[in-house]
């Protein structure tokens, strides 16, 4: 290995390194759930236009406006499920469900993001006025 | 119509057609991660790199992805272009490379490797799967492209230099 081998190897390890801290989001451990953190947008949306819709069992859907920050609390099967929007993006921060999965779901900030609470009986989609791919299947 | 094969032809034709060879064998290989693979035919590329130059290497490398798209019957499909988006990445950083002097096979092979995941990732992020939990997905993928760029370039300089002391 040569001395400029070296220095490509070593530059090769400080840019993979850099990389795991720029994107699981600080020198110290993960953000949690599917967080934005490092992505950009597929698509722009404008902050008050964007609306999240919340279906609970099969009753018509309630829509909540992103634009402004709050916290929600739906009435599910099960329980009160609780949203929490944020920076024009929804996530569920509390449901009596047993696996959390909806918790795990993380953010949904683009148009066609979809959470849901099965044994709660609570889905949450984000609205937009187009919807963009989120992926090619082949 | 009469084509003249020249010395340099019949090279790059019998380099890339090892680098098929072992581009398909290598296909059949199962891989830990989706779009993780040793990539051993690169050790050809690197090969035909330090003995022929860029010129020989980027023909190699070309041809090594249509051939073995068309072989393995993924010609066109979304993974061949992911694949050609690599080799078009890595030989372009090649090219860079070639600017550094006193690089040998590892160096040359470590920048292909991570040139190459960067332009497959690009390919992917932004055409195939916008999908923002891609981007945690990147470093793992391009730690692997780190470590088999080293090894490909370790078993290009072996395979370089004993073929080279043979010939002595």
């Amino acid at each position: 290995m040569t001395a400029a081998d070296r220095w490509v190897v070593g530059a090769a390890l400080a840019l993979v390194a850099s990389l795991y801290v720029w994107s699981w989001g600080g020198p110290l451990g993960l953000d949690t759930g599917g967080s934005n953190a490092g992505g950009s947008d597929a698509g722009g949306s404008d902050a008050a236009s964007v609306v999240a819709e919340v279906v609970v069992a099969g009753r018509p859907g309630e829509t909540i406006d992103l634009g402004h920050d709050g916290e929600v609390e739906v009435q599910g099967r099960m329980g009160p499920s609780r949203l929490l929007v944020q920076d024009a993006r929804v996530r569920f921060t509390a449901s009596p469900c047993r696996g959390k999965q909806c918790i795990h779901s993380g953010w949904l900030a683009h148009e066609g993001d979809f959470a849901a609470c099965l044994p709660n009986g609570v889905a949450v989609e984000v609205l937009g006025p187009e919807r963009g791919l989120d992926a090619i299947n082949y | 119509m009469e084509f003249e094969v020249t010395e340099e032809d019949a090279r790059i034709a019998w380099l890339a057609a090892l680098a098929i060879a072992i581009h398909v064998v290598e296909a059949n290989l199962p891989s830990p991660l989706p779009g993780v693979k040793p990539g051993l035919a690169n050790v050809v590329t690197l090969a035909a790199l330090h003995w022929y130059g860029f010129g020989v290497a980027a023909w190699v490398s070309v041809l090594r992805v249509v051939g073995g798209g068309l072989l393995g019957g993924t010609f066109l499909s979304p993974g061949f272009f992911l694949s050609l988006s690599g080799a078009i990445a890595s030989l372009c950083m090649l090219r860079l490379a070639t600017a550094i002097p006193g690089l040998s096979s590892i160096g040359y092979g470590v920048l292909a490797a991570l040139a190459h995941m960067a332009g497959q990732f690009a390919l992917a992020y932004w055409v195939l799967l916008p999908h923002p939990g891609l981007v945690r997905l990147l470093p793992v993928l391009m730690t692997a492209a780190l470590v088999f760029g080293f090894s490909s370039g370790i078993i290009a300089r072996a395979m370089v230099g004993g073929m080279d002391r043979a010939q002595a």
